[in-house]
């Protein structure tokens, strides 16, 4: 199923791609740092987690209308009344972008918790649909929506149903001496939330993780 | 005796009857005339010049509609001249050169190709033979008092010529040129003399006339022109301009609604969207820091894109059209008032009469 959804993102965007039009490979490599906010509620009570990652994230534009992201974070949550967790996540995904203002993508989100208590690790298949566009000649906007299609998490529950969304503005530094005119800088700033939710029998009870998170990122893109 | 000679005429009459047949089964995109040349090279190549002498003369003596063109008609005579020589008929030879010579001025013997016993009796034509080739236009036209008809010629030696134009009648209009010539020679008429024509349209007579080494006539060579005469085509008036090549000189309104939707519309997204994906979850309040920048990002760019606000760039580039085209009305017009004064005349050649000094 993901296969096929591939390449038939990977055909539309090819051939909605006026020649013209296409720059051969364009990209961008972003150091971010990240502030998380867990909430993990198994039946009646909840637990909560906040704390800092840092990684970095990049894309690559390939005919203006293939796209591959990347991204990996590692850092530490502090526990509310409970434990701390180490948190490492990454996801690579390949997309299309169909229109200038539309980005297509699907792949694998995974992270994993680690504490004392063990080692808890989350595998999703995401699909991620991304506006974006220009609300002044150096700045950006975008929206961003994603469901999750199915996970693989080492915990009693199933999983049942998954989605996220995230927004932000992006500001493009250029003509300002020590920064190439050749290499502009950008400066992001981003608040996304997502919840996974997880059926599980009387004795295990249901379970809803709950993240949200704010995203600051400096990042360098090909002109 | 007697019998020898029918026998060997008898042969060189079969010989002659079948070459050309030969020479167009071999290729029979040739005509009877080119046909009779090639047999003719092909006799002086092998050393046959008796036959090549006749079957040449066969060539050249065609008439109307299978005339040898002007290149075969030049080799025709070279090979002749050279089968004439070798014959041991040097004042035949002599004459033959001399034809080629008034022929085309500008042949010369291949030296490759032909001993110098032959070029050197070419020259020898050459040097006798005054005659000049004229080159015109087949049909052009002029503007009176801008531009000039425009004659090339070509002698076979040095000597005196008179270039003129003159009127069917011999009446000399103009005379262009009266002087000496060694190889070629470039005239020009700038065509005023026709300005007494009536009904616009008439026929002169460019005339060369070769002078002998005594400074008597020689050879005369008139071409006949057609002329008329009229006014000058003026140029269109530039289109005026459409308006899908001006810019907005304005600020639409889609820009700045398009702004406000990507900022305010994307902050009230973020904003709410705790509330979409995690209903009942108490998101945190970092939420509303990027809605905020969102919303001002928005309403600044709408401000900045806000609609009927100048376009500076626009009107800028607006005007330059607008110069650029008043500036090609106005060359135009300007342009338009000298050909209104000017005169076109339209000229066509005729075929070429040459009086005397046949050699």
């Amino acid at each position: 199923m993901t296969r096929r959804v591939l390449t038939a993102g990977a055909l539309l965007a090819l051939a909605a791609a006026p020649l013209a039009a296409q720059h051969k490979l364009w990209w961008n490599a972003e150091i971010s740092g990240i502030g998380m906010r867990l909430n993990s509620q198994t039946g009646p009570s909840t637990q909560k987690w906040s704390g800092a990652a840092f990684g970095f994230q990049s894309q690559f534009l390939y005919l203006n209308r293939i796209t591959i992201d990347l991204g990996y974070w590692q850092g530490k949550l502090n526990g509310v009344q409970t434990g701390d967790r180490d948190v490492v996540e990454g996801f690579a995904q390949l997309g299309a972008r169909p229109l200038d203002w539309l980005s297509l993508r699907v792949g694998p989100h995974a992270w994993t918790y680690v504490s004392d208590a063990g080692t808890q690790r989350w595998f999703l298949w995401e699909g991620r649909a991304r506006a974006q566009g220009q609300v002044l000649p150096a700045v950006q906007s975008y929206l961003e929506v994603w469901k999750v299609f199915s996970a693989n998490v080492n915990v009693p529950q199933a999983f049942q149903t998954g989605m996220g969304g995230e927004g932000g503005l992006s500001l493009r530094i250029r003509d300002v001496p020590l920064i190439p005119e050749r290499l502009p800088v950008r400066i992001r700033l981003a608040y996304g939330i997502e919840r996974v939710r997880m059926n599980g029998t009387l004795a295990q009870g249901s379970r809803a993780e709950v993240l949200d998170r704010l995203t600051l990122a400096l990042g360098v893109e090909a002109p | 005796m007697m019998r020898l000679l029918r026998f060997r005429a008898a042969w060189l009459a079969a010989g002659l009857a079948v070459a050309p047949g030969l020479a167009s089964a071999q290729d029979s995109t040739l005509s009877p005339s080119g046909a009779y040349l090639a047999s003719g090279v092909r006799h002086y190549q092998q050393l046959e010049y008796d036959s090549a002498s006749i079957l040449l003369r066969r060539a050249l003596a065609f008439t109307r509609t299978d005339t040898l063109k002007d290149a075969a008609r030049t080799r025709a005579l070279t090979y002749l001249g050279a089968a004439e020589l070798f014959r041991g008929k040097r004042d035949s030879s002599y004459a033959v050169f001399r034809r080629l010579v008034a022929h085309n001025p500008r042949a010369r013997p291949d030296p490759l190709v032909f001993p110098p016993e032959i070029t050197t009796i070419y020259d020898f034509a050459r040097e006798a033979t005054k005659v000049v080739r004229v080159e015109l236009p087949r049909d052009t036209t002029i503007r009176i008092g801008a531009d000039r008809y425009q004659a090339r010629l070509y002698a076979s030696s040095f000597h005196q010529i008179i270039v003129s134009v003159e009127r069917e009648d011999g009446f000399t209009v103009k005379t262009l040129y009266a002087g000496a010539i060694s190889d070629t020679l470039q005239v020009f008429w700038s065509g005023d003399d026709t300005l007494f024509m009536a009904n616009d349209s008439g026929r002169l007579v460019f005339s060369v006339t070769s002078l002998t080494n005594s400074g008597r006539q020689g050879r005369v060579v008139r071409v006949p022109l057609d002329l008329v005469m009229g006014p000058q085509d003026t140029l269109m008036s530039p289109a005026p301009l459409p308006d899908s090549l001006f810019l907005p000189e304005r600020e639409p309104a889609g820009p700045g609604l398009q702004a406000l939707g990507r900022g305010a519309g994307f902050g009230v997204a973020v904003a709410v969207l705790p509330g979409l994906v995690a209903g009942g979850t108490s998101p945190s309040g970092s939420r509303f820091a990027v809605a905020g920048g969102l919303t001002i990002a928005g309403i600044i760019g709408f401000i900045h894109h806000r609609p009927g606000r100048p376009l500076p760039d626009n009107i800028s580039a607006n005007i330059a059209l607008r110069d650029g085209w008043q500036n090609q009305v106005r060359t135009t017009a300007a342009e338009n008032v000298i050909r209104a004064q000017q005169k076109r005349l339209d000229v066509h050649s005729g075929l070429p009469e040459i009086i005397g000094g046949n050699p």
